[in-house]
């Protein structure tokens, strides 16, 4: 009962204050993503492939001040170019939140610079499927700190609607990250694709680790493209290119291009 | 728009696209002489039994290096070398997977069989139908003894060699057990079980056992020195009720392997009610992990150890408590001497 009354009460209050804001937005995108990496654990190939990727946003705030909420999930098949591996399956997750606050206006040229601070919940999964009953999961899984800086300029278009042209960089800065280990297939229950069911929190937050950017780091550099036709909705084109580097025991360097298409609507 | 922050802009992107180029490192050639290096070091980075094995790995690269050039090494000669190499570390979990095979030490050669299928199904299981092996247990009762052969212990896959349930053995074992309450006592034989899935033994394990106890350890690689290991990590098995309390014969050879050695090992020191009798257990005391070689070829290496309950190496097989032998004079007469000791216990 205590429970159903806290969340009732958070939920009142978030609900109120997101009243408060004035402006919300939710955006659908939807794309495809080109991406490679280099994994250690298996080996020294470069593995590449292509990603479905889907993105769902929700943002409120105002001119000065703004707040996003995201989700993203991506999913496909990374091709080994030189190996007699069945196939291996990618899939990325994130889940993040950035507020971010409009510092200056440069000049004539009317960029916008906003700079803020976000959190993100990241799992990058990487499943070897092997000839034999052993399959192999590799994997970053972690909550990282973020520091981001927003450029942004608005054009009006020859029928005099608006065109939203921004570009942020977010680097991770601090994470509590978890990284399979340097003997890592049967012994890994957490997260071998063998010992998924076995998977908890308490064993995930025991083997978390605080990283920082010597050790770890993710960039992602955001292009978006608005163009507003009504009050209420329009098309948003994106250009995401993301790179994750983590040097533990073992070395993994990722780095995907994401282009993604899709709408958004004000309320 | 001044055209300075265009440039201060397509600089930042430059930077962080250049990145990808500088951190992602490319495939290395799958040349002969590339393929045996990465070969080399994979084995000396990653194996965790140099210590017991006591190969000197650095003189088989000396040894072998020289025959490998890339101008007139071809594949098959490339793969007779590395599975020569893999060899010396008589190993069974390590092998080489190419496209014309997979190469497989076989750890029961040099050592008596200690089992003949056709005396065992014929004189002793009545000739049934469970000849072919098909299914994990295969059950009889002989002189008001519950007889159980447990052929496998892998796992239950979609056929395409996809695990679909790590452990199938508890409910099939227990069945068996319910079946028959009025037997003297049990007999387990793993001759020519070659593993599969250590949650299965655990299953079988969880029956004897009447509280959380500790079984195994595990002691994994965590770096490329010989000496990177962390620290053993113990494991419980939790018991299964009823605890199964009447004497338990278990028969072994060398051909118990991996995760049935481990079996052994388990059910050597922890239930009081257990006596291992046939011969020495083939090891397997290392769990692997798969790397890839630069031309494709699959690398499978042993890369964590596992450590019985007081953190000993099972590597080189256990020691049953009686030793009994499968001679071939008794294999003429149709004649299971190692079952037949079994029986005689009871």
């Amino acid at each position: 009962m205590k429970f159903h009354l806290t969340a009732l009460a958070i939920l009142c209050c978030v609900g109120t204050w997101l009243q408060a804001q004035k402006q919300h937005q939710l955006s659908i995108s939807a794309g495809k993503a080109r991406s490679a990496f280099s994994d250690q654990l298996w080996g020294y190939q470069t593995y590449k492939g292509s990603n479905t990727n889907y993105e769902l946003t929700y943002g409120w705030g105002h001119s000065k001040r703004n707040n996003q909420l995201s989700i993203s999930f991506a999913q496909g098949n990374i091709a080994v170019p030189n190996s007699l591996r069945r196939r291996t399956l990618d899939l990325h997750f994130d889940i993040s939140y950035h507020h971010l606050r409009s510092i200056k206006t440069f000049g004539k040229s009317q960029i916008l610079w906003a700079t803020g601070a976000g959190l993100s919940t990241f799992l990058d999964l990487r499943i070897h499927e092997q000839f034999s009953s052993n399959n192999t999961a590799a994997y970053n899984l972690g909550l990282g700190l973020q520091w981001q800086n927003q450029f942004s300029r608005t054009f009006l278009r020859k029928n005099n609607r608006p065109i939203n042209i921004s570009f942020l960089i977010e680097n991770t800065l601090l994470s509590a990250l978890m990284v399979p280990n340097y003997a890592s297939t049967n012994p890994e229950k957490a997260l071998d694709i063998n010992g998924l069911n076995e998977l908890s929190l308490g064993g995930v937050v025991e083997r978390m680790k605080i990283v920082s950017f010597s050790k770890f780091w993710r960039v992602n550099l955001h292009t978006m493209i608005d163009f507003v036709e009504t009050e209420k909705f329009g098309l948003r084109v994106q250009y995401i290119w993301s790179m994750v580097h983590s040097r533990q025991r073992l070395k993994f360097t990722g780095a995907r291009h994401q282009f993604l298409g899709g709408c958004f609507f004000n309320f | 728009m001044p055209i300075k922050h265009y440039i201060y802009l397509s600089s930042v992107c430059l930077f962080f696209l250049s990145c990808e180029k500088a951190f992602i490192t490319p495939t290395p050639s799958d040349e002969p002489e590339q393929v045996f290096e990465t070969f080399w070091q994979l084995v000396e980075e990653n194996y965790c039994l140099f210590e017991e094995k006591q190969v000197d790995w650095q003189a088989l690269y000396d040894t072998n290096r020289s025959k490998i050039t890339n101008s007139n090494t071809v594949d098959a000669q490339l793969e007779k070398i590395l599975e020569e190499m893999l060899g010396e570390l008589k190993d069974g979990h390590v092998n080489l997977r190419t496209p014309t095979g997979r190469s497989r030490f076989d750890y029961t050669e040099g050592f008596p069989s200690n089992l003949n299928r056709g005396t065992l199904y014929q004189n002793y299981l009545n000739n049934n139908s469970t000849l072919a092996e098909v299914g994990s247990i295969v059950k009889a009762v002989i002189d008001s003894v519950l007889y159980m052969r447990i052929t496998s212990f892998g796992s239950l896959n979609n056929g395409d060699g996809v695990d679909l349930n790590p452990t199938i053995i508890d409910a099939e074992f227990d069945a068996i057990l319910a079946d028959h309450p009025n037997t003297k006592g049990l007999i387990i034989d793993v001759r020519g079980n070659s593993g599969g899935n250590t949650g299965n033994p655990d299953a079988i394990l969880a029956r004897f056992i009447n509280q959380p106890t500790l079984a195994y350890h595990l002691r994994p690689k965590n770096g490329p020195k010989r000496t990177d290991f962390g620290p053993a990590e113990g494991f419980n098995i939790n018991p299964r009720a009823p605890q199964y309390l009447k004497k338990v014969v278990l028969l072994t050879n060398r051909a118990s392997y991996s995760a049935t050695n481990y079996f052994a090992s388990i059910m050597k020191n922890i239930p009081d009610n257990v006596t291992v009798i046939g011969g020495k257990t083939g090891g397997g005391g290392g769990l692997p992990t798969y790397k890839d070689l630069p031309n494709g070829w699959i690398l499978r290496l042993s890369t964590t150890q596992l450590l019985d309950l007081n953190q000993q190496q099972i590597e080189g097989g256990i020691e049953p408590d009686i030793n009994v032998e499968l001679t071939e004079e008794d294999i003429e007469k149709g004649k299971d001497t190692i079952l037949e000791f079994a029986l005689a216990m009871f």
